[in-house]
């Protein structure tokens, strides 16, 4: 399997460079993207099987000695977090295929999304803080260029907003990683957590670990760097709103959870009630900022801040089953934001409209997609035996077990309003006057909100399982010592 | 507006530019040098071609399928990286050395063909983006 790992870097370079020299043959390019996207999914899906037992795959790049070469890592959060990526991915791609125009087919939609799934994969994969620097930006110029992919001046003017935050955001990457070596020298994974916690926490380390959280953050939508979420997430096309929303976000989870880890554990003690107070900041604006919207992609892309919140808050507990609830979350929303905001994408292609005051009465007259837009809506707002309250119910568990009653508290109450603006968006869709034309959408986009929307329903049923699978992982993150030693020991 | 001295200079400069590229290019997996900045080099050189004349003028000289080099560029360093896993490890170097009638010994490094395919990349997405930028194209303003 570790010969396997730089697939997840290659496969989908590869995917991308062919997809791009059959540019212009729409239903070709479509077809080899969807193949290269289910190879993935079942190499991603390989990957975790072979995790299950514990072990840890290292590759090395190009043969390089241990702590300077570039090494490729999977543990059990990785290949949790590579097989969400390829799902969530491979529904987005499939969704594309019956969503986009004709035009819009011939572009480059299809190559530009698998340079996404490189860098996310990447990102993913790499055990290396530099190198991971490097996946973000692949990840990024993507993102870019996907985000103004219609070319209409309101998608422009977000897109350049994102670039510019996101290249502040990159510098101080930089100068995060230059702080860092110049205290340890080295930039691999294994050998800063060895040297960090050398080190120890002294002010120079954590205000190293809070330049990174801070970067992070950006990624992950934590106040004060949530702004340029909601109008992102609204106005690029619906397939990669998806991956925005499901996924992208995500690598800065998997990054903070990641340095709260393996990296920075003794300096993450340091900052943990500032961490704490931004979650909850956070949770609470997002959900605010649901209340006023008409828009079902900007209720959606408020309500991920809300929730991103919540993962962040259960990182930040710093313990176990803090990081096993931050997991469960983080898979679980994954497949839910991606399976409403592919659903409102749906919902714009039978009614032509994401302007809630244009629809009503959606109930009878598109049965089936208002019953997956329900699964979603019902799984955010914590209702049993949906997903979503498994999700809430385990951070909130580690919130009161650590004792911090307080912030979980507000948490707790903080549902109520997701409670609420859930129910509105529900029944102002689904309910009341019918007004407009309701169309007709492919079976291929059905298909793709279905996938994922199932998914609510499987680890809301089947929570018992993904929440053992979510304890094993903490249970790997929590001693990362075999983790260093697969890596010095890389053969 | 189009200068003399320029116009006159720039082709002679572009000569320099892609020696000098070339040198860097064949230079660079050992010694400072390498695909990326030949790569920006040669394409610095080609977009003095465009200011000295304008954009249409340098599209007439140079109107070479940019978006093909750039990927078949991007196909050759990821095939060394992927020929390189067959080998043990993704992007592992290997060397050949061989013969040439009166050259004499030639050192071939994987990384080399790698180096090349940077190369075609960078200058192939410069000149890319030169396209874009020289295209007129307003965008249109569209409401959800």
């Amino acid at each position: 399997m570790s010969g396997l790992l730089p697939l997840f870097v290659a496969g989908p370079l590869a995917a991308a460079i062919v997809l791009f020299l059959v540019k212009g043959r729409a239903r070709l390019q479509e077809g080899l993207s969807l193949l290269a996207l289910a190879a993935n999914l079942a190499l991603a899906l390989a990957l975790l099987r072979e995790t299950a037992g514990g072990e840890i795959f290292i590759h090395r790049m190009g043969f390089w000695p241990f702590p300077y070469g570039i090494l490729l890592a999977a543990d059990r959060l990785a290949a949790t977090m590579l097989c969400l990526s390829a799902a969530v991915v491979g529904a987005s791609g499939l969704f594309a295929c019956s969503y986009l125009s004709e035009d819009q087919r011939r572009e480059v939609f299809h190559p530009l999304l698998h340079f996404l799934l490189m860098g996310i994969q990447g990102a993913f994969a790499t055990g290396d803080i530099f190198n991971l620097f490097v996946f973000f930006e692949v990840m990024l110029m993507a993102t870019y260029a996907l985000l103004g992919f219609y070319h209409d001046l309101d998608q422009l003017e977000m897109a350049l907003k994102y670039t510019c935050l996101n290249l502040i955001a990159s510098a101080f990457f930089l100068v995060g990683v230059t702080m860092l070596y110049a205290q340890v020298g080295t930039v691999n994974m294994a050998d800063l957590a060895v040297k960090v916690r050398a080190v120890g926490p002294t002010p120079m380390m954590a205000l190293t670990a809070l330049t990174f959280v801070s970067v992070f953050s950006v990624k992950a939508a934590i106040f004060p760097m949530h702004l340029w979420l909601p109008s992102a997430h609204s106005l690029s096309p619906t397939p990669v709103s998806a991956i925005l929303a499901g996924v992208l976000v995500k690598v800065g989870v998997y990054a903070i959870l990641r340095c709260a880890t393996l990296i920075f554990p003794a300096p993450f003690q340091r900052i943990q009630t500032l961490l704490i107070g931004l979650a909850v900041v956070t949770i609470l604006f997002g959900a605010l900022g649901t209340l006023p919207q008409r828009n079902l992609k900007r209720i959606l892309a408020y309500s991920t801040i809300n929730q991103l919140g919540y993962i962040v808050f259960a990182i930040a507990l710093l313990n176990p089953a803090g990081w096993a609830a931050a997991v469960f979350y983080a898979v679980g929303h994954a497949f839910l934001k991606s399976s409403l905001l592919l659903g409102a994408g749906l919902n714009q292609k039978l009614t032509g409209t994401v302007d809630l005051d244009e629809m009503g009465g959606l109930m009878t007259r598109a049965p089936f997609s208002t019953l997956l837009l329900l699964t979603g809506l019902l799984s955010l707002a914590g209702i049993p035996p949906l997903a979503g309250f498994f999700s809430k119910l385990f951070v909130l568990q580690a919130g009161f077990a650590q004792g911090a009653y307080l912030s979980t508290g507000i948490v707790l109450a903080a549902g109520i309003l997701s409670l609420y603006y859930n129910f509105t968006t529900y029944q102002r869709l689904a309910w009341g006057t019918p007004r407009g034309e309701v169309g007709g959408a492919p079976a291929g986009m059905y298909a793709s909100v279905a996938f994922l929307a199932a998914f609510a329903v499987v680890f809301g049923l089947g929570a018992r399982w993904l929440h053992e699978w979510a304890q094993l992982v903490a249970a790997q993150l929590a001693s990362p010592e075999p983790y260093i030693a697969a890596m010095r020991n890389a053969a | 507006m189009r200068s003399l001295i320029l116009s006159a200079i720039a082709p002679i400069v572009l000569h320099l530019t892609l020696v000098f590229s070339l040198f860097l290019l064949l230079y660079g997996h050992n010694q400072p040098g390498g695909g990326f900045i030949a790569g920006l080099m040669t394409a610095v050189g080609l977009v003095l071609q465009w200011v000295a004349f304008d954009a249409r003028e340098g599209w007439r000289r140079f109107n070479w399928p940019w978006d093909k080099i750039f990927s078949w560029g991007l196909a050759l360093a990821a095939g060394v990286g992927l020929f390189g896993l067959l080998k043990g490890a993704f992007l592992k170097s290997s060397l050949y050395e061989f013969d040439l009638p009166f050259v004499g010994r030639v050192e071939l490094l994987s990384a080399f063909l790698f180096d090349v395919g940077v190369y075609m990349v960078v200058v192939g997405v410069v000149m890319m983006i030169l396209t874009l930028i020289c295209e007129r194209r307003s965008p249109r303003r569209r409401r959800q």
